[in-house]
């Protein structure tokens, strides 16, 4: 039966909306998206070689057993089809969320309700392969994680970036630093038994899935920052580096601008790699100078001694907060 | 157990960097192999090209017999120790200990041994019931030692898996693993920035720069026959002396000539200079701190004839030697380790009588040992 006709032919039956939508099977996703702002739920999708065929429902129309026989009526054995899963339908979500941050989750996982707080973590593999997947990832986590579900809590976005859910109560304790604390032992865990390298990022704990959306979005900015100015650092969560973030997601131009305005304020000579190290170390550690050296592997005094050297060359003093912040944004920038 | 071959082996990143420059050495069965250099020089480059976490631009990586430039990290039998002992948060000791192992199906019986034993080692049995928030640092480091330990690798790669850890317990934890790899004795390649970790640590040393092995030598070998300039001062805490100046032949006997300063070299070693050229020639001339002596016995017998006169910067008081920095000689910063019993202080003049049979050159253009 023509895909079409059988949409009409269940309106006739039962007199419930449903509609049939053809697209490309590129446009799919965006058709969604569309019609779920309209308050269409995608029941059932068929794709072949170039077209997609959306069913699509008005939801408060449909019961729950309406809606299963509806599933059962539309998968015929031999028809190639794809249903979406719910894990499918997150990741959809979640990467729809950087270009547009106001969508809202799918229908089918809305009433998702959470008994308790979760907590997020971005998963980013630091090597991208065309032939990797995270099927060789995925029953590590699950084993690593006490009781996970197999769906929705680890969510696949692509060959490179994978989101975890974990229940609060598998985390112990909703403190920031027993969360970094599981970003730290999931890097560990990927490096040791993986054996491959992947960067951790993590949010705070949250309550609903537009939540997660939310915190999406800041770990997806705090990725891009990482990669360009902190590409070493392996761990991080999202209510650290507000620096850096800021300074992702201004456009090249504007990164470029500011950086010229600051050499017109005051001219600063390139520095070396070590007075780079030495500064990027300062900053991370609050300017503290004891900290920085016992962290540099070098004397107090000789850090002492580097520091006056900046001064001299740069007449910005790092131990002193309004220099210090100067030199930070020229850092920064200078990456550019 | 097993050596480890890397033939000719190259990194070069997209950008046309040159991280790891012709990399070619054959790490012993049961070797401690120690790679040192500057941070950027390619250490840790090569060990995760070893480990496989990169992919090797040009070359042949073997581990025992078999090639594995391929062959996935995970297969490749090798165990990872970092520099972030970072342990699995929700399990106690035993458990992150026994986690890799029941990864790979081994039997309960088969874990509880293997984890009794390397709990035995790092003496951590009475912390198997701990989770990680209730250990110390240095325990913490250990947990993570034994959970390469329980997995009997081929090879153990280690990248600075001290540098987390404060100078008392660094020192602790060396001996710890030179303990653990003679009971083991595993094929290890640890990576550090630390020479004294180096020296202290290593059957064989690499030391790198700029992505290009500088010398391969045992740490005596490294510290008293440096090739060049930069392994001369890489190695050696406080760092080798150097002096600019020229060569010259004067009454039969050769001598290095700086900033009124001369020193006569012994006939050994006058020879080798007379024998390559290098007379009436510019050289870098190398001491080490320790080869300069204010004894009055050293001065009084003075067995090379040769002395400085240093006017005191800085005393460093190390309790059982001062380290007394000066630079009235041609303007260069040095250093000299003496008896701590000698009362010195700033501004003060003390007579230095050299070791010249300890003695270095370099030369000036290529920064090559010539001895």
């Amino acid at each position: 039966m023509d895909w079409k006709k059988k949409a009409e032919t269940i309106t006739q039956a039962t007199g419930l909306p449903i509609r049939g939508v053809e697209c490309s099977n590129a446009e799919w996703e965006q058709l969604r998206l569309e019609q779920e702002r309209n308050g269409w739920e995608l029941i059932y999708l068929v794709q072949n070689e170039d077209r997609a065929f959306l069913y699509l429902i008005q939801p408060e129309y449909w019961d729950p057993a309406a809606r299963a026989l509806l599933k059962l009526y539309l998968t015929p054995a031999a028809t190639p089809q794809i249903v979406q899963s719910l894990t499918e339908q997150l990741a959809s979500w979640f990467r729809s969320l950087p270009d547009h941050p106001e969508t809202p989750p799918p229908r089918s996982v809305q009433e998702l309700t959470w008994r308790e707080k979760r907590v997020v973590f971005l998963l980013e593999r630091c090597r991208n392969e065309s032939n990797w997947t995270w099927e060789t990832v995925e029953p590590l986590l699950r084993d690593y994680i006490p009781g996970i579900q197999p769906t929705p809590l680890i969510i696949p976005l692509n060959p490179i970036q994978l989101l975890l859910v974990v229940p609060l109560s598998v985390i112990g304790s909703d403190s920031r630093e027993d969360n970094l604390e599981w970003a730290y032992g999931l890097q560990e865990l990927l490096a040791c038994e993986a054996l491959d390298s992947f960067r951790v990022l993590v949010s705070p704990p949250l309550s609903t899935l537009t939540d997660a959306g939310r915190s999406f979005i800041e770990l997806y900015q705090l990725s891009l920052a990482m990669q360009r100015y902190r590409p070493s650092e392996m761990v991080a969560a999202s209510w650290q580096y507000p620096l850096e973030r800021w300074a992702a997601m201004l456009p090249d131009a504007v990164a470029a601008e500011l950086l010229q305005a600051m050499s017109s304020v005051r001219a600063h000579p390139a520095l070396t790699p070590e007075q780079k190290e030495t500064l990027e170390t300062l900053f991370a550690r609050q300017l503290n100078v004891s900290e920085t050296a016992r962290q540099l592997y070098i004397h107090r005094n000789t850090l002492l001694y580097r520091l006056d050297k900046i001064t001299e060359a740069t007449g910005l003093d790092p131990r002193h907060f309004p220099d210090a912040v100067l030199l930070q944004l020229h850092l920064l920038f200078g990456r550019n | 157990m097993a050596k480890v071959i890397l033939n000719h082996v190259y990194k070069r990143f997209s950008n046309q960097v040159v991280a790891v420059d012709d990399f070619h050495l054959e790490i012993h069965d049961q070797e401690f192999l120690v790679l040192v250099g500057p941070s950027g020089c390619g250490k840790s480059t090569t060990l995760r090209m070893i480990a496989g976490l990169e992919e090797i631009s040009e070359g042949e990586l073997y581990i025992g017999d078999r090639l594995v430039n391929d062959v996935a990290p995970k297969d490749r039998d090798i165990a990872m120790v970092f520099q972030s002992y970072a342990l699995y948060p929700h399990m106690n000791v035993y458990e992150n200990m026994a986690f890799g192992l029941k990864l790979r199906k081994f039997s309960k019986s088969e874990i509880e041994q293997r984890i009794q034993e390397a709990a035995r080692i790092l003496d951590i049995a009475h912390l198997l019931d701990r989770k990680p928030k209730a250990l110390s640092g240095g325990q913490r480091q250990r947990v993570a030692l034994g959970r390469a330990i329980v997995r009997e690798p081929q090879v153990f790669l280690m990248d600075e898996p001290l540098s987390n850890l404060d100078a008392k317990l660094r020192v602790q934890m060396r001996t710890e693993i030179l303990k653990l790899h003679q009971r083991l004795n595993t094929t290890v390649i640890y990576v550090t920035h630390d020479q004294t970790e180096a020296m202290t640590m290593g059957d064989r040393i690499v030391v790198m720069k700029d992505g290009l092995i500088q010398q391969v030598a045992t740490p005596s070998d490294i510290y008293n026959h440096p090739v060049n300039q930069f392994v001369a001062s890489f190695i050696g805490s406080p760092s080798m002396n150097f002096l600019e100046g020229n060569l010259l032949e004067k009454e039969g006997h050769v001598v290095f000539q700086t900033d009124g300063v001369e020193i006569r070299f012994p006939e050994d070693k006058a020879k080798v200079l007379r024998d390559r050229g290098y007379v009436n020639k510019p050289i870098v001339f190398g001491i080490r701190p320790e080869d300069m002596y204010s004894e009055p016995s050293f001065l009084e017998a003075n067995p090379f004839q040769s002395t400085l006169v240093a006017e005191i910067d800085v005393v460093e008081n190390m309790g059982s030697e001062l380290y007394i920095y000066f630079h009235n000689i041609g303007g260069t910063q040095m250093v000299a380790r003496v008896d701590a019993r000698d009362a010195l202080k700033p501004r003060m003049s003390i007579q230095l009588g050299l070791d010249l049979s300890k003695c270095h050159v370099f030369d000036r253009e290529t920064q090559v040992a010539v001895f």
